[in-house]
């Protein structure tokens, strides 16, 4: 079991055939526990509830209605259901339901890739995407003609951007292109994203000092 | 059943709820019932698009009836109840603070959880091309998670590293406690050491 150097020119173990067969593994995606649509679903409960609970009692002990409660009652006595308004409103509630709905049946956390941990039992993990990107601009950065990188990771592809500072941009676009899919490689995801690779040699107009 | 099972029954119940009166209302202002004959019964008010929303007439309607006010007051408690008890949940950060040991079932033995986290991420910083890791013991005492962050040095790959967790410090977090410990690892890279160009 040896551990990449620094440099990162140690072979990859056993990751590395991971893209060979990406269905091999089952990704299991990490699911989030949805806490902050949540907390603002309970906020709005609790506050609904809350305030129409104290009304009817409030009003039920003798008091006039609040203002804010008889404006209500007069808007929906006022207003018909073919009323601009209404049908807004009631398109903005259907979108919010589907909005929730979504919420409730998609796993989020879609910064975590899922790692393939077949060989660490009891043991799931995930890539954070901007560590994915990292470690393939590094990759990028150790291709000699490499000066810069710029590293996109989507969930499925990544977009490699380099400026070629010295030689033959072609040449330098296949050994980068064979060194991100070494790359690829040992980031070890269970389906390791398609790298896309443009390469573009230095504009003279904006070369960095 | 855990919290983000809850929150998702949860969160889609409101969902259905809202998504169902929205539809409603929009047939009703449309006239969607009687265009594309949809069936609903012509006495729901809600039907007519030239009816108004809520009236006052429909409002007061089962006021006299004796079971009006209770069942009012009965739903109102116990949607805010629901929800005040679904919001604190969410304030919980679900650590355990503590962790039934099997291994010494016959000796009172207090572990705390945030030990074993310790332990178990002490033990992950000692492997190579890990640069930081924190280890939160998340659940109850009986049926206690790992949820470790491991933060990667530059050129280090992760696959590697994850071997040797599950081998080294979570192998034996496991062994001497006797607990299953599932674990659940986010890998990040540390930043900073690849010079930015933006």
């Amino acid at each position: 079991m040896s551990v990449a150097s620094p440099a990162g020119t140690a072979p990859a173990p056993a990751a590395a055939d991971a893209p060979d067969r990406p269905d091999a593994v089952r990704a299991r995606r990490f699911w989030s526990a949805r806490r902050n649509a949540a907390a603002l679903a309970a906020l709005v409960a609790v506050a609904a509830a809350g305030a129409l609970l104290y009304e009817e009692i409030y009003i039920r002990s003798g008091n006039r209605a609040h203002a804010w409660r008889t404006w209500i009652s007069d808007q929906l006595a006022d207003r018909h259901l073919d009323d601009a308004w209404v049908i807004a409103g009631s398109a903005v509630v259907c979108a919010l339901g589907l909005w929730l709905l979504l919420l409730a049946a998609t796993p989020g956390l879609r910064r975590l890739l899922p790692l393939a941990t077949e060989d660490t039992g009891g043991l799931r993990a995930a890539l954070d995407r901007r560590a994915a990107a990292a470690m393939l601009r590094r990759a990028a950065l150790e291709t000699p003609g490499v000066r810069e990188a710029g590293v996109k990771v989507g969930r499925r592809r990544a977009r490699v951007r380099a400026v070629v500072g010295f030689g033959d941009p072609g040449e330098v676009k296949t050994a980068l292109a064979e060194h991100l899919s070494v790359e690829r490689g040992r980031l070890g995801l269970v389906r390791p994203p398609m790298v896309n690779v443009k390469v573009r040699t230095q504009s003279k107009g904006r070369r960095r000092s | 059943m855990s919290r983000t099972a809850v929150n998702r029954t949860l969160l889609a119940l409101v969902g259905l709820v809202l998504l169902a009166g929205g539809l409603l209302l929009l047939a009703g202002g449309l006239d969607l019932n009687h265009r594309w004959h949809l069936g609903l019964p012509s006495d729901w008010t809600v039907t007519d698009p030239h009816h108004a929303v809520l009236d006052p007439a429909d409002r007061v309607r089962w006021r006299g009836d004796g079971w009006w006010w209770p069942s009012v007051f009965a739903a109102l408690g116990v949607v805010a109840l629901l929800s005040l008890w679904w919001l604190l949940a969410q304030l919980r950060t679900g650590t355990a603070d503590r962790v039934a040991v099997p291994a010494a079932a016959d000796v009172p033995v207090r572990l705390r959880g945030g030990a074993l986290a310790q332990a178990v991420a002490d033990g992950a910083e000692q492997i190579p091309g890990v640069s930081r890791a924190r280890v939160r013991i998340l659940g109850r005492a009986r049926r206690p998670r790992a949820r470790i962050t491991l933060t990667l040095a530059p050129g280090a790959a992760p696959g590697p590293v994850l071997h040797e967790l599950a081998a080294g410090p979570l192998g034996d977090a496991r062994r001497t406690t006797g607990v299953s410990l599932p674990a659940e690892a986010r890998v990040r890279v540390e930043s900073g050491s690849v010079p930015r160009v933006q």
